[in-house]
């Protein structure tokens, strides 16, 4: 069913509602909210356009679009990236052809939007989005169309649209899917004609069967089961044969031995002697096992696209200074040597360069691995992927785009990771001892009947190879984990890590972030005083100024008390402390209060504080307090893992008043509060030492460390960028207080595997003695393997169904289909 | 019974042509994306130009 927005949030982008004013559009007869200008202007358009259909068929919650800029910006954005994207024009047969790189699509439903709205565009001869790679492919007829009209139509729709690079990761996994998609259709058409021939054989058996008419199909099944042999089992082979050259053994090698072994015997057999020829189980065994690979490949392609989206990791707008030294946002592509750029703090730096001046504290994990910020002077070389932490910056650019560190970095990256993932921790363990144990068992069956009736030792060793295939055992985990990541996508839960759920499910603590993870993170300013003679309006300029461009709530709600501009010289925000800069010649501190004593020594100690000081000269000059509202549903879940005895924490930067009220409120049974990204990290490492595992909910840029170093994080869609990165999951929905369905989920997925498994193993350990006495022919232990298999798959299935019944059941969220594109 | 010896090998041609058909769908993109093709059917407006479109 179409994906329906929560009661109380925007109907377009199911925001929350923060901005004051009413934006109201009526949609298929009945009065909808959006939360703003932008929601608004989309949702008009759609009607307008006799689109509104888009609100039946989306799965998912539209993507906001950016605030309306006043027109003549937002001509000259799409002016700009019109001029990107031109060059990329293919023109043939006086067609014009483009592939555009679309951001913003969250559901199946966008693609049809933009092909419906792009079609009526007069000279548009062809329109085709693939909602997966996230591509549109647009042909019109030259001279009758402007790429800059496409480019707008696009905007308009609240999209962006970008030239379509060939995303390494995305492009090679579409290849790969194709290859798959081949070897099981072709694999399945053979199947069925060997079988149709096999029943042949069969109903002969009885009658009088020509022995010509016999070996003629015989030698037919043969050269159809050569495909599935050569081509479509190739994966197995050579899984096999590379696990055998480095003296290891997984499953692959005993699928391989039985697959060859039947089908050279029964080779032999057609042209020797009366036995039965196997070459129906060969192309059956062949196809279900590639069946279960590909679920397997299909999960991990979900969640390296998942991953992919961030491989937009570097940003596609910057900020540059232009000759009038006023910021102006370009794209990444217009950047040319010698050009100074903003990079705001939390931000990715897009260009190797190296810093105008001042200092910077640099994140270069995806160079070093290590955290740590590395600390950078004048003059130092910056490189582009890494992430600026504490206060924008301004960076001289010397390398763009395929000449960055970054981008090397890519191709390597790319070229190593042609060797597969690690399979599902539980199965490597069990595999080797498995196949050994299957091997040895066959090789003692084969010695037995050799001695005893040599004429059954080829199929008996056939159906004890066979039977004792783990394809249900290797179908066991990523079977639930497959559906139990869609179920978690419905919950708007995208899971990167592929351990995620499993590691999820042994957490004891429970840790969270405040700001912005407890609470919605846009502060209001509840009361704000003045001292020292300073006028409200005076301060007002003061804070705003200072506060421009900041990121953190606070600055954001600052930012906005006033238009008045001021010259600010030089500027430091510290991450869990404030900000200070120099403002018209007077250097002014703005922070909370044990930052100001304590890194500052401004202030005395003094016993109750809350909200952040304006400071100058040693002197408090102002103090703002502010309201931040909790989210929904948060006491209920708080009470639920309480229930389910998790020890609960929260930990903040913020005052510990505010946060000790906070917990005490919910019954949350520990809280930190002031604490620096440090501290936070400390705290959770002590946990861990303990040998508990933590989980980890967090959205700000003082949480990344943390996050990264949880065993099971969790980061909120609203947080910043970094924060998403360095999480295992994202929950684009912010509603903590799905929590307890979200581990209710993985849980339900760790007993279903548990089951799968037992399953599939006492399957194996039963039938094998059968097989070896002889009492399951080739064909019944091929079909006997896929009723187990298919007796896993419909276990997981069940994981689709699964509703919580407890607290925090979100009813807006009916969901009969399952959907997986979320962000 | 004889009818075999042409019957099958006809069955084959087919099967050769099938799995021809097989390739172009998979090099036309065709299972690349599932989700959008189903809903491009469901909007019932009237466009002028549906049948350029395929």
């Amino acid at each position: 069913m179409s994906y329906r927005p929560q009661n109380d949030r925007c109907y377009h982008c199911n925001e929350a509602f923060t901005e004051q004013g009413d934006w109201s559009i009526k949609i298929g007869g009945i009065e909808r909210q959006m939360c703003c200008a932008g929601c608004l202007t989309v949702a008009q358009m759609l009607v307008d356009n006799q689109l509104a259909d888009y609100y039946q068929f989306r799965t998912n919650a539209a993507n906001k679009p950016e605030s309306i800029i006043p027109e003549a910006l937002q001509e000259l954005e799409s002016q700009q990236q019109s001029e990107l994207i031109v060059p990329t024009i293919v023109t043939q047969d006086e067609k014009c052809h483009i592939d555009l790189a679309i951001e913003g699509m969250t559901c199946a439903a966008c693609a049809w939007v933009i092909e419906k709205k792009l079609q009526r565009l007069n000279g548009v001869l062809s329109v085709k989005v693939n909602a997966v790679t996230r591509r549109a492919a647009i042909e019109w007829q030259e001279n009758q169309l402007e790429v800059s009209q496409v480019v707008n139509e696009i905007h308009a729709l609240g999209f962006k649209a970008y030239p379509y690079r060939e995303t390494l990761k995305r492009d090679r996994f579409q290849v790969e899917n194709r290859q798959w998609l081949l070897r099981i259709g072709v694999a399945s058409l053979c199947t069925m004609q060997v079988m149709m021939i096999s029943v042949g054989l069969y109903l002969g058996y009885g009658e009088d069967l020509n022995l010509e008419h016999q070996s003629f199909m015989r030698w037919v099944s043969a050269l159809l089961a050569l495909p599935v042999l050569l081509f479509a089992a190739r994966p197995f082979l050579d899984g096999a044969w590379n696990s055998i050259r480095h003296g290891q053994l997984n499953i692959d090698v005993p699928v391989s031995l039985a697959i060859s072994l039947a089908y050279c015997a029964s080779i032999y057999t057609t042209l020797v002697g009366h036995e039965d020829v196997y070459f129906d189980s060969v192309c059956m065994f062949t196809l279900f096992l590639l069946v279960g690979r590909y679920l397997e490949h299909r999960s991990r392609f979900k969640m390296v696209m998942a991953g992919q989206h961030f491989q937009h990791w570097l940003p596609q707008q910057v900020q540059k200074y232009d000759s009038d030294e006023r910021l102006h946002k370009v794209s990444l592509q217009s950047l040319i040597a010698g050009d100074h750029i903003n990079v705001s703090e939390g931000e990715v730096i897009p260009v190797d360069g190296h810093l105008v001046y001042g200092v910077a504290s640099i994140d270069q994990a995806f160079l070093t691995g290590e955290f740590a910020a590395a600390h950078k002077g004048k003059g130092d070389p910056l490189l582009a992927g890494s992430v600026n932490m504490e206060t924008p910056i301004r960076v001289k650019v010397e390398k763009v785009g395929q000449e960055t560190q970054w981008a090397n970095l890519l191709r390597l990256q790319q070229q190593a990771e042609q060797q597969k993932p690690k399979s599902i921790g539980l199965l490597n363990s069990v595999a080797r001892w498995f196949v050994l144990g299957v091997l040895l068992i066959t090789i003692s069956v084969a010695v037995y009947w050799w001695q005893v009736a040599p004429e059954n030792v080829l199929p008996i060793v056939l159906s004890v190879l066979i039977i004792s295939c783990p394809c249900a055992l290797s179908l066991a985990a990523p079977t639930a984990i497959t559906c139990a990541t869609k179920r978690l996508g419905d919950l708007r839960v995208l899971v990167i890590d592929s351990d995620w759920i499993e590691t999820l499910t042994k957490v004891k603590h429970i840790v969270f972030d405040k700001t912005g993870t407890l609470t919605e993170g846009k502060l209001s300013i509840k009361q704000r005083q003045t001292f020292a003679g300073y006028s409200e309006s005076k301060v007002a300029a003061i804070v705003a100024n200072l506060e421009q461009g900041g990121h953190h709530p606070i600055a954001v709600a600052l930012s906005q008390l006033s238009d008045e501009k001021l010259i600010v010289n030089q500027r430091t925000w510290v991450t869990g402390g404030g900000c200070y800069g120099d403002v018209e010649g007077q250097v002014y501190y703005l922070g909370s209060w044990p930052w100001l004593k304590g890194e500052c020594s401004l202030v005395e100690e003094r016993e109750h504080y809350s909200g952040v000081y304006l400071v100058v000269n040693k002197t408090v000059i102002a103090h703002f307090e502010f309201d931040d509202s909790r989210r929904a549903g948060i006491e209920e879940l708080i009470r639920e893992l309480n229930r389910l005895e998790y020890r609960t924490h929260i930990l903040s930067g913020d005052s510990a008043v505010t946060v000790a009220a906070l917990a005490q409120q919910l019954g949350v049974s520990q809280s930190a509060s002031e604490m620096t990204p440090q501290q936070k990290l400390d705290y959770i490492t002590q946990l861990q030492q303990s040998s508990a595992r933590v989980l980890m909910v967090g959205d700000g840029l003082n949480d990344a460390a943390v996050l990264a170093q949880a065993d099971v994080s969790l980061a909120m869609g609203g947080g910043v960028t970094h924060a998403k990165e360095s999480a295992g999951a994202i929950l684009s929905s912010n509603q903590v207080a799905d929590l307890t369905s979200i581990v209710s989920v993985a849980k339900l997925c760790k007993r279903i595997i548990k089951q799968n498994i037992i399953w599939a193993i006492s399957y194996n350990l039963i039938a094998i003695p059968f097989a070896a006495v002889g009492w399951i022919p080739p064909w019944l232990a091929a079909i006997g393997m896929t009723l187990s298999s298919t007796f896993v798959l419909l276990n997981a299935l069940r994981i689709l169904n699964f509703e919580n019944k407890g607290a925090n059941q979100i009813d807006s969220q009916h969901l009969t289909k399952i959907h997986w594109m979320n962000t | 019974m004889n009818a075999i010896y042409w019957l099958i090998p006809l069955t084959l041609i087919l099967l050769a042509v099938a799995v021809k058909i097989l390739l172009w769908t998979l090099n036309n993109e065709q299972y690349d994306d599932l989700e959008t093709p189903a809903l491009r059917i469901l909007s019932d407006d009237d466009e002028q130009d549906t049948l350029d479109h395929l």
